[in-house]
């Protein structure tokens, strides 16, 4: 006898944040005619969260590979956390919460972006890859692939 | 033999320090945090006095920022692998030597991460050092930097962390099981260079303040090394560098003099590659 109801696998309404990345990744290929690329990379289990994924960037004609973030989220995939290089931090300071880990108390603060939504999520993602420093290092990958 | 020299310069404009001790050491491969110092400013300096065969050349960087490298070589033979803001990772192939992965770091700073932090980050940092591994087939790899960390601190000690030993012995064994899973080693010199038995100064970095629990000298600037490294590396060829050859790098009371030179000390090894 099946005990399993049926409602599993039906309505499933959230779009993963991974295929979100994927497909963000997909974009700038086709951007850049493949000459920058970028891929999203599982982390598998982090400590602070089910799952952990970095998106790279990639120069494919040389073997390079730039982390431009990292994202770790649990079961419910809301809300994300990211961890982002301080420059691209700065554009995001709207987004910034503390950690989910204990700070001892001699030390600032740390605080994360975090995305509570999907419209966060993409909200964020977007500043990201229109960050001065993210253009900068595509724009630098494609010249020195094309060299 | 391959020297190498890593220095955090505190953003002080050192060029002259550090042509001091490339000239004084033949350094192959300077590695620099904190370093404000124009690439073309400090190339000028170095090659001031370098015949037309050793001369420095610009390892440049398109995304990692915090550290900047120059070598006897041209940027072909130290190819980028993978890069963080925080991290490079370059693979060292000159023809005929021993090809090797080097890493460089500079962790997040005590002032902003507290030691939980450092250690999920040294978790992550073990990770892409493993891929970068996998991605070249072999593991003869050096991860030197500022790690901001002690030797002793979990992030660097921990199996899942950078799981790096104080014992040549037991990083030997290559690997080591906890729960199931297989962690590789790294050998950390590091510690043989602690404290007053040491032949050079007590750490890297000196930090006092009036509280209960202070170390004075800390040893933040480490060089790790994989096991596959260790016949090719002897701990006398490793060191603390407390003069550039004509001046001390030390204040009057013996510590790093971070209003001149740097808060931090170099350190300097050699591979036999």
């Amino acid at each position: 006898m099946d005990m399993w109801p049926e409602s599993i696998g039906q309505n499933i309404a959230l779009k993963p944040p991974s295929a979100i990345l994927k497909e963000q990744a997909a974009l700038l290929g086709n951007k850049t005619k493949n000459i920058v690329t970028a891929e999203v990379k599982n982390r598998g289990e982090s400590g602070l969260g089910s799952f952990s994924y970095n998106f790279n960037l990639v120069a494919p004609a040389y073997g390079y590979r730039y982390k431009l973030f990292q994202v770790w989220y649990g079961l419910e995939y809301y809300p994300i956390h990211f961890t982002v290089e301080e420059e691209i931090e700065k554009v995001l300071s709207e987004h910034l919460s503390a950690l989910p880990i204990p700070t001892q108390p001699a030390h600032r603060e740390v605080k994360h972006p975090v995305a509570k939504s999907e419209e966060e999520f993409l909200e964020i993602l977007g500043k990201i890859f229109s960050a001065e420093k993210t253009i900068r290092i595509i724009n630098a990958l494609i010249a020195e692939s094309e060299a | 033999m391959a020297v190498f020299l890593f220095w955090n310069l505190n953003n002080k404009p050192l060029q002259e320090t550090v042509g001091c001790l490339a000239a004084r050491h033949e350094v192959d491969v300077l590695m620099f945090a904190e370093c404000a110092i124009e690439p073309s400013i400090l190339l000028n300096t170095l090659n001031q006095s370098q015949d037309n065969i050793s001369q420095y050349y610009y390892a440049r960087s398109e995304g990692c920022e915090k550290i900047k490298i120059f070598t006897r070589f041209t940027d072909q033979f130290i190819q980028r692998i993978y890069e963080e803001d925080r991290l490079t990772i370059r693979h060292l192939k000159i023809p005929e030597l021993t090809d090797i992965l080097i890493a460089v770091i500079h962790f997040s700073s005590k002032l902003h991460w507290c030691n939980d932090s450092q250690s999920f980050e040294c978790v992550e940092l073990a990770r892409t050092i493993k891929e970068a591994e996998e991605e070249v087939g072999h593991s003869r790899t050096v991860l030197i930097g500022d790690f901001n960390m002690n030797p002793f601190e979990s992030g660097v000690v921990s199996a899942n962390g950078l799981h790096a030993v104080m014992s040549r012995y037991a990083a030997k064994k290559k690997t080591r099981v906890v729960n199931r899973r297989e962690y590789p080693f790294f050998y950390n010199p590091m510690w043989s260079l602690f404290g007053d038995m040491s032949p050079g100064p007590p750490g890297t970095y000196y930090f006092s303040k009036s509280v209960q629990k202070v170390f004075f000298w800390n040893m933040f600037d480490q060089v790790l090394i994989r096991p596959d490294l260790l016949d090719l590396f002897s701990n006398e060829e490793l060191k603390i560098l407390d003069s550039d050859g004509n001046k001390s790098l030390l204040s009057s009371r013996g510590v790093p003099d971070a209003k001149v030179v740097s808060d931090h000390l170099p350190i300097l090894f050699k591979l036999k590659l």
